[in-house]
């Protein structure tokens, strides 16, 4: 890399201030606010309440990138979330106390009306936490944010709400994302919308997506603005990618045993370096307690069209494989599957590190009733 | 529920006046702390559930022989003769147990026949752990013996408490008397033919004693030593009382195993016959008087306990073969010569022991520590670390304390009178190990022999198994005492309190058969054993309360296995065969951390 281009970033490292980190509370008492709203809700008396939870608007996208992470553009029966059920979910998360939400797809930009109108709709009602994207509505910016702002997208009432724009694979034009880069740095202040560029790392690339996308921000807007944009860097590639695919992307790849130790996803009330405890929901409804990438029969909670997202909570609730998580954290499956397993076997997330972990016990039954 | 009208079947064989009718009344509810899972299967036709037992149990044998208005049936209490005048203690017969409904024999209600003033004879008391103690040895000996004993299917608290009186010797060899506050229970004996007929009830019913019933019994007992002598059992308490006269096991208060076999008492020491190892004096003092009373052949009688003697040994070596993994039929005449070199040999180091005169009580703390030869030791590990002569020298050689005593009572005037011969000389320990070393020789020779006709791991596993030591019933240890204790200050629940009994059972028999378990541990929170199966190894663990335990490993040697979880049972995948050297020192993780806390300190 040219020049150490990530000190242009905030470190997205969670930090004892809670209105700083990527994600982010209005105030530093946020989870004095949320427990006090949660206690009059169902989730009161859940040992889990999960602040977010995540549906994919969509599963269509415009891109069409062979190793999508967000699994876009499958063979799924259910493509897109009428408005019906989008206020429905809403309604749902209102009455049962999970105050926020997150949009992703697919590409959720594809879906613009129902989203400004789902951001409205839950105005005063639940947060908007997260919106991703891969940029492609940088070509008309102006227009996008402007919308995006009269539904409604600044008036969360504990979180500040955060754009995330991926440009990983995508074909989208990287001017598109600077123009968003731009629009932003101009617009809004750190305490009304976080932005953040999510990139994904190929070993063999000789020039990384973002040493591009930042020289064509300077060559169309000057100097990169410094420390206004969260950075997040990752290596996810589409878990039921052919394995032929996946070796030609040379994508890095670690032990069980250190990997599995990356994630922090405890199940306890976090806002900073990501927002948990959450709830994930497909297009279709199904329901998994992580974003993406552990898709897998023992992390499944219910359908939530079909069986509600009470049941959908309860669920979570009484998984043991999240009762275990919340009580060992991932780096817990060290201590239950054997040294030897967990350091012959290689992942390139620890999400995958997980789901393995969790396949692994669940095929030899390691874990007790919890 | 049972048929409260019908007759006990051991009714049969009572001709005269050999049973007493005495009514059965309904008494408070008692409360079930043990059930035998797989008698209890056995006898009611149903899949074992612990509430469902408890609740059938406690209503069928929550009963009393006091008066009340409740009467449910007759039971019958069996008298006895004794013509040694030894097993009675002042009683007509059976003191404390009657028997009721078709298989049962209930142990603890004072009955008629209890006559006796002598302290703990005649109140029909039955302390708990009494109680307990017997179902623990007759449910293992039952399965463990050629010849099977009765076996206990319940023990219930009769939620009464009364003060225990326990006689000792003081340090001046004066009889004290200790008080000990204690629960007192019931026994539920189950017995399906003659097991608990007694060669007292016999004696006393029959006019005509067949002299070939008492030839087929000396035969018995004479093989029922034997197999004590090698399963290291001492019963500590022989007369015609406590057997049955197809020559069964019966009452185990005075019964415990023993590490060493060298001579020591659990009852008292002043017969030799009391001694482990010697027993068989005792049963043939037994016959002997049965010859004199009755005015029997003398000769008969002399040739009967020669036939005793002769049994005892053909006997011996059977079981012989038994602990070096061998099958009699198989290997002997194979083998027959140097198998009864090693024998002879065997038979007499493993006798031998330091003068510590007192701690030749077992419940004295260098029981243990006294024995000069480890046989079990060295039968267990020799073959299995493919050793060298050396190393099995220090398998075979115990770890000794010589104890000096202040002073020295009446015991060591008996203990020379009855066993200098075994007494060791430590003077001349080099012999002794020269008598080892020989030994060990000639231990390899006949392997290496074996070893060229057959493949020697199914014999190192069964070595292994048979003379691996009990876990927590050798002499000097006061577990299940304690256990008790622990039940009644409510430390422990009742159905942990049986789990621990079962597995107590199950792990302590040796007897090689398709599933062994090995090493019982008892923790504060679970416990753990190892199943030995002809080719599989599984550490198994199982939790007093399963909310306890996410998950768990077990480090054995320098390896760590997961263990999986099913039905309320941890348990690791096979282990293969040569890691089986490391069985005896593993380490348990709970929950990622070592875990060490024992129930009790045993």
């Amino acid at each position: 890399m040219k020049k150490n281009i990530r000190n242009l970033f905030l470190s997205i490292e969670n930090n004892d201030d809670y209105t700083k980190g990527k994600y982010a509370g209005k105030k530093q008492q946020v989870f004095d606010y949320i427990r006090k709203w949660q206690n009059e809700k169902y989730v009161k008396n859940l040992s889990i309440k999960p602040l977010q939870y995540t549906f994919e608007i969509t599963n269509r996208c415009n891109c069409n990138c062979q190793h999508c992470g967000m699994m876009a553009n499958g063979n799924q029966d259910k493509k897109r979330l009428n408005l019906c059920e989008l206020y429905g979910i809403i309604d749902g998360l209102f009455e049962c106390g999970i105050p926020g939400y997150a949009v992703t797809g697919g590409e959720p930009f594809i879906e613009f009306n129902n989203l400004c109108k789902v951001i409205c709709y839950a105005k005063g009602k639940v947060d908007i936490i997260k919106l991703i994207s891969n940029g492609f509505w940088g070509e008309n910016v102006n227009y996008y944010f402007s919308k995006l702002i009269n539904s409604g997208l600044l008036k969360n009432k504990f979180f500040i709400p955060n754009l995330q724009i991926s440009i990983g694979e995508q074909d989208v034009k990287l001017e598109f994302v600077c123009n968003i880069i731009n629009y932003y740095v101009n617009n809004f202040k750190q305490s009304d919308l976080h932005l953040g560029i999510i990139n994904t790392r190929i070993l063999g690339k000789r020039i990384s997506k973002l040493e591009i996308l930042i020289d064509k921000y300077e060559e169309l807007y000057g100097e990169f603005p410094k420390g206004r944009i969260f950075l997040t860097e990752s290596n996810y590639v589409n878990v039921n990618l052919d394995d032929k695919i996946r070796k030609k992307l040379n994508v890095p790849v670690f032990c069980a045993k250190d990997i599995i130790c990356d994630c922090d996803n405890t199940f306890q009330q976090t806002i900073g370096k990501f927002v948990g405890p959450k709830i994930f929901m497909k297009c279709n409804g199904d329901c998994y307690p992580c974003e993406i990438f552990n898709l897998h029969s023992a992390m499944y909670l219910g359908n939530y069209f079909k069986d509600g997202l009470v049941f959908v909570l309860k669920n979570l609730n009484k998984n043991k494989y999240i009762k275990f998580i919340k009580k060992y954290g991932t780096k817990g499956f060290n201590n239950v599957i054997d040294k030897k397993t967990m350091e012959s076997n290689y992942f390139e997330t620890s999400c995958n590190a997980c789901e393995f972990c969790i396949k692994y016990c669940e095929k030899n039954k390691l874990l007790g009733e919890l | 529920m049972k048929n409260l009208d019908e007759m006990p079947q051991i009714c049969k064989y009572f001709n005269g006046n050999g049973l007493v009718k005495q009514e059965v009344y309904r008494s408070n509810k008692y409360s079930l702390i043990y059930v035998n899972e797989k008698l209890y299967e056995y006898i009611f036709k149903e899949k074992f559930n612990f509430s469902q037992a408890k609740k059938k149990i406690e209503e069928l044998f929550s009963v009393t022989l006091q008066k009340n208005n409740n009467f449910i049936t007759n039971g019958f209490c069996d008298k006895q003769f004794d013509p040694m005048n030894i097993s009675l203690c002042g009683n007509l017969g059976s003191g404390r147990s009657f028997f009721y409904l078709k298989n049962f024999n209930i142990k603890g209600e004072k009955t008629v026949l209890a006559t006796s003033k002598r302290l703990n004879y005649g109140d029909g008391k039955y302390p708990l752990f009494s109680a307990i103690k017997e179902a623990v040895f007759a449910n293992i000996l039952a399965d463990d013996f050629n010849l099977s004993n009765f076996k206990t299917l319940a023990v219930l608290n009769k939620n009464e408490e009364y003060v225990y009186k326990q006689e000792y010797l003081d340090s001046n060899d004066k009889i004290r008397i200790k008080e000990i506050p204690v629960s007192t229970g019931i026994e539920i004996r189950y017995y399906n033919s003659k097991q608990l007929f007694r060669l007292s009830n016999y004696l006393l019913e029959e006019k005509n004693i067949s002299q070939n019933l008492i030839l087929n019994l000396a035969k018995i007992l004479a093989s029922v030593e034997a197999e004590k002598f090698c399963k290291r059992l001492l019963h500590g308490s022989w007369s015609v009382g406590n057997v049955s006269i197809d020559g069964n096991l019966i009452d185990f208060d005075t019964a415990c195993f023993v590490k060493g076999r060298f001579p020591q008492y659990s009852n008292t020491n002043k017969y030799k016959a009391s001694f482990f190892g010697f027993e068989l004096d005792g049963q043939k003092i037994m016959i002997e008087e049965i010859f004199n009373h009755y005015k029997f052949d003398q000769d008969k009688k002399i040739e009967i306990l020669k036939i005793m003697d002769q049994e005892y040994q053909s006997k011996l070596k059977q079981e012989f073969c038994e602990l070096i993994g061998l099958s009699y039929e198989n290997h002997y005449l194979k083998f027959k010569e140097k198998i009864d070199k090693l024998f002879d040999k065997f038979y007499e180091l493993s006798r031998k022991f330091l003068p510590n005169y007192y701690d030749t009580d077992v419940v004295e703390p260098y029981v243990n520590k006294t024995f000069l030869f480890d046989f079990s030791n060295f039968f267990c590990k020799f073959l299995l670390k493919n050793n060298s002569t050396i190393q099995g020298l220090n398998l075979l050689m115990n770890d000794l304390n010589k104890v000096e005593y202040k002073k020295i009572g009446f015991i060591k005037r008996n203990i020379i009178q009855f066993f200098k011969d075994y007494l060791v000389d430590e003077s001349k320990l080099d012999s002794y190990s020269l008598d080892a070393i020989e030994f060990i020789e000639q231990y390899k020779d006949l392997f290496n022999d074996i070893s060229k006709q057959e493949n020697l791991k199914e014999i190192i596993i069964k070595q292994f198994v048979v003379n691996f030591d009990r876990s927590y019933l050798t002499g000097n240890n006061n577990f299940i005492f304690e256990l008790c204790s622990l039940l009644s200050q409510n430390k422990i629940s009742v159905s942990t309190f049986n789990l621990i009994l079962n597995n107590l059972i199950d792990a302590n028999k040796r007897k090689y058969s398709d599933q062994n378990y090995i090493n019982l541990k008892i923790y504060t929170k679970f416990l753990t054993y190892f199943k030995i199966e002809k080719n599989n190894i599984f550490f198994v663990l199982k939790a007093y309360n399963d909310k306890n335990i996410d998950f768990a490993n077990v480090k054995i040697g320098e390896e760590y296995f997961s263990l999986s979880y099913k039905n309320n049972i941890w348990q690791t995948k096979n282990i293969s065969f040569n890691k089986m050297q490391f069985l005896f020192d593993e380490e348990v993780f709970i929950n990622g951390k070592k875990f060490n806390k024992y129930l009790l300190n045993y």
